[in-house]
């Protein structure tokens, strides 16, 4: 071998397979850009995790490294590299033939990110058909075998299966699998947990850091600070677009340097004991309520029954296609003390969603019985249960999809006020508006916006201010943080708190997040 | 509690292919028995003497004894509910009857002008399916503008009424280019301008709702997903964009078939085209009411079988519709 040649390989092994300098992406119409001027290396065998809030620039970061920026992006750097190739003014042919050879994607969102109509199979099997001569019969081989190594039990059923009938962690492994099919050197992972239960994500990590392990140089997107410090071997944080801190992971996250990377290490609920705010500082002061002193003194004389909830027994079955039911709850009961939250924790399917609707009153268990406040409810005749309707109310996921799009904030509140029967003057309503707005945090001059106007945190605070307007005694809290930052994650759970000390609020907390119920609750159902 | 337990479980059960088939034959004899009561009461309605027209029309000037012997053979001057059994009782025998006007047994006339309209409609069903699939690629393929233009493209042939674009391509092909003959008689070229009216505003309405749910697919996760792999923007078009942009037009190929069946009356009349629609036009005019009966019973019959044919597509190519919603 010749001296170069020992030269050029030493120096192959050595080149950082991603090599980011100066990027740049603006988008047009847009007043500053969406990712400016970053620089990133990611070696063989390194998995460095972006970690930063919606809109900060990550997927950006990563959809430039595979030339899928989005249309009207103006990209630019000074390197932009994946394995030794730049990406700068390469010829989309050229882009086409490196995506999924050079650089593997798994997606943000597992859930719909195969293809419904088509089969697992095929969607495996593409990366192999556009970028290897195998046969069709050797493609079939290999594709069974990424489905094994991706920890898919019973392959050779699977591959003709659409993504309708997968679980969602079989879902991100099939993804996962199609991202690793032609053997990519890097490995794109852009929050590849999200909407996945905790043991699902784990197993899914997991995966992930074997390619690390294997020689793969992994970029891991997300807002989860616990996948982070379990795979990640580095960390960037992003905020607005640029990198404003970047370590070792363990530095990272036991000795933050930069204020927001504190912040959102503060945000996180994991290992944060119950009742401890999770925001300090005026901003998250300001998002509080003010505290209602002497309310508790008020009502306290009235006796209270001990347990808001107290299910005993549950069953429920669905009947599905030709007579076979399939239980969804069996024998489950719980009690849930006034004044405390009750977490409710399971994977998909687990009828966490039907225990909530018989809560609430709109499902009957097939037998079994829940009290509400110590009275019968579950068995309660709908005419009877009416008058107390308004003691359990719910606030779901996404509220956005309950509000009328054409009502304002005082509207949308105005309505529950009315219905609740307690203020019929139209003075009296426009104060209690306020009053709603005041305890969960919102300035009164946000009554006059649309709901598609608002952020998702101040949504979900009107959902909120909505849900409090009937004066309920119990409230069921159905992923009422899922699809928040950790920092609006973080204000609206110190809120949810905050009501609960005020108030006497007793919470059904439904949840895939494991941090979050840990953080919340006071005991722990889970359903399997 | 079982409204609020049922609608949880997937609503469309997959059942088993007999059940539904027996389920789709009842749905087949109610609406041939609604169709062929409502044109029954329908032509009732109709102001003038049925006998009148049975004898050739007003102009006939029939005595009253022809109309008084008419009246007694065809059952005229018995109450109409009895007419209204004998009738149905006729059907169930399927006994179309006679004619008034063509003198001829129903049934041999609808055999004999069927096919052609069948002919006509079908092609242009797969002219319009052609028209909308290349409408929609090319606008989605070429970005905004070309959207927009298709889109427009698509409002106006919507838009066309059929009489105005027969017309118009008469005069274009026919009478100053000459390439194509202005009455369709049966030869091949005879049914070009004829497809080309009925697919062009069928191909715009098709061509809305599959450029919208193609433009759905190409900008959903799993296209980018597969453009992630490699995936060319045509090869997603194909392979992802095109089967669920094929969805909804399934669907409404159905509806489809009946307009076609509707218009196929307007252009058969203008192209001097033999068929049913024609023949139904002038069956109307001379209230012959066993051939008009007989031919919306047809009408009614393939509109039947033409949408569950639909259903049948729409659960091979949705599989989804198969298989019991994961929960």
């Amino acid at each position: 071998m010749s001296v170069e040649a020992i030269y050029s390989a030493a120096r192959v092994g050595a080149a950082p397979l991603v090599r980011i300098d100066g990027l740049t992406v603006r988008f047009a119409g847009a007043d500053s850009p969406a990712v400016d001027n970053i620089t990133l290396t990611i070696a063989a065998g390194e998995c460095l995790a972006l970690v930063g809030e919606s809109g900060s620039g990550k997927s950006v970061t990563a959809r430039s490294l595979v030339g899928l920026a989005g249309a009207g992006a103006q990209v630019s750097a000074d390197t932009l590299e994946v394995n030794g190739l730049s990406l700068l003014g390469l010829s989309e042919r050229r882009l086409e033939r490196m995506r999924g050879a050079v650089v593997g994607s798994i997606s943000q969102d597992a859930l719909v990110s195969l293809d419904p109509l088509r089969l697992i199979g095929r969607e495996v099997d593409d990366a192999l058909r556009l970028h290897t001569r195998l046969s069709p019969t050797d493609r079939r081989a290999r594709v069974l075998q990424l489905l094994t190594q991706s920890g898919i039990p019973d392959p050779e059923t699977r591959v003709g299966q659409r993504s309708g009938e997968l679980s969602g962690g079989l879902r991100q492994r099939v993804l996962i699998a199609a991202a690793l099919a032609a053997g990519p050197r890097i490995l794109i992972a852009d929050e590849p947990t999200t909407a996945l239960d905790s043991q699902v994500r784990d197993g899914v990590l997991r995966l992930i850091a074997d390619q690390a392990t294997a020689g793969t140089a992994v970029l891991l997107i997300s807002h989860d600070l616990t996948a982070v410090a379990a795979i990640a071997d580095r960390v960037a944080v992003m905020k607005d677009g640029r990198i404003v801190e970047e370590g070792d992971t363990s530095a990272v996250l036991h000795n933050p340097q930069h204020p927001y990377t504190r912040q959102l290490l503060a945000a996180s609920p994991a290992n944060k004991p119950r009742h401890q705010l999770l925001l300090s500082g005026p901003t998250a002061r300001e998002s509080l309520p003010s505290t209602r002193t002497g309310d508790r003194t008020a009502s306290a004389p009235e006796p209270r029954p001990a347990l808001a909830l107290e299910a005993t027994d549950l069953s429920v079955a669905f009947s599905s296609g030709r007579d076979r039911s399939r239980p969804v709850l069996q024998n489950v009961s719980f009690a849930l003390p006034v004044g405390t939250t009750l977490g409710l924790v399971g994977p998909s399917g687990s009828g966490k969603t039907t225990l909530a609707r018989i809560a609430l009153g709109l499902q009957q268990p097939d037998s079994g019985e829940l009290r509400l406040l110590g009275k019968p409810w579950s068995s309660t005749p709908e005419k009877l249960r009416r008058a107390d309707r308004a003691l359990i109310g719910a606030i779901y996921q996404d509220p956005l999809g309950s509000f009328d799009p054409r009502s304002t904030v005082r509207a949308i509140l105005a309505d529950a006020v009315q219905r609740d029967g307690a203020s019929p003057s139209r003075a009296g309503r426009t104060t209690r508006v306020t009053e709603l707005l005041d305890s969960v945090g919102l300035a009164s001059n946000i009554a006059e916006r649309r709901p598609h106007s608002l952020s998702g945190g101040q949504r979900q605070r009107v959902a909120i201010a909505r849900a409090l307007a009937a004066e309920p005694r119990v409230l069921i809290l159905d992923e009422p943080v899922s699809a928040l930052d950790v920092t609006i994650q973080a204000q609206i759970l110190d809120l949810l708190d905050a009501l609960q000390r005020d108030r006497g609020l007793s919470y059904l907390f439904i949840s895939h997040d494991t941090d979050v119920i840990a953080h919340m609750s006071d005991s722990v159902l889970r359903l399997d | 509690m079982t409204i609020v337990a049922a609608s949880r479980v997937s609503p469309r059960r997959g059942g088993t292919g007999v059940r539904w088939l027996i389920g789709r034959l009842g749905g087949l004899l109610f609406v041939l028995w609604a169709a062929a009561t409502l044109t029954f009461f329908a032509l009732r309605l109709i102001p003038g003497d049925p006998a009148e027209a049975l004898l050739g029309g007003p102009g006939s000037q029939a005595s009253d004894e022809a109309l008084a012997a008419a009246r007694e053979e065809y059952g005229l001057n018995q109450p109409l509910w009895m007419q209204y059994l004998a009738q149905m009782g006729r059907y169930l025998l399927l006994d179309f009857g006679t004619s008034y006007s063509l003198r001829e047994p129903v049934s041999s006339v609808i055999a004999e002008q069927f096919p052609g309209t069948l002919l006509l409609a079908s092609l242009a069903l797969a002219l319009a399916w052609v028209l909308a699939i290349t409408v929609a690629v090319w606008s989605a393929r070429s970005g905004r503008i070309a959207g927009a233009l298709g889109s427009a493209l698509e409002v106006v042939a919507v838009a066309l009424p059929h009489f105005w674009l027969a017309t118009s391509l008469v005069l274009l092909f026919s009478t100053t280019l000459g390439w194509l003959p202005p009455i369709s008689g049966r030869s091949p070229s005879g049914l070009v301008l004829p497809v080309i009216t009925l697919a062009i505003p069928l191909a715009g309405f098709l061509g809305q709702v599959m450029r919208e749910s193609l433009l759905n697919a190409l900008s959903s996760p799993f296209a980018q997903s597969a453009r992630t792999r490699g995936e060319t923007a045509t090869g997603v078009i194909w392979r992802h964009g095109l089967r669920h942009a094929a969805l909804p037009a399934i669907g409404l190929s159905g509806w489809a078939f009946g307009t076609l069946v509707s218009g196929a009356v307007v252009v058969e009349t203008v192209f001097a085209r033999p068929g049913l629609g024609r023949t139904l036009l002038s069956a109307v005019q001379a209230r012959d009411i066993p051939l008009v009966t007989g031919t919306v019973l047809v009408v009614a019959l393939a509109y039947s079988l033409v949408t569950t044919l639909t259903d049948v597509l729409d659960r091979i190519a949705d599989p989804r519709l198969r298989t019991e919603a994961n929960a």
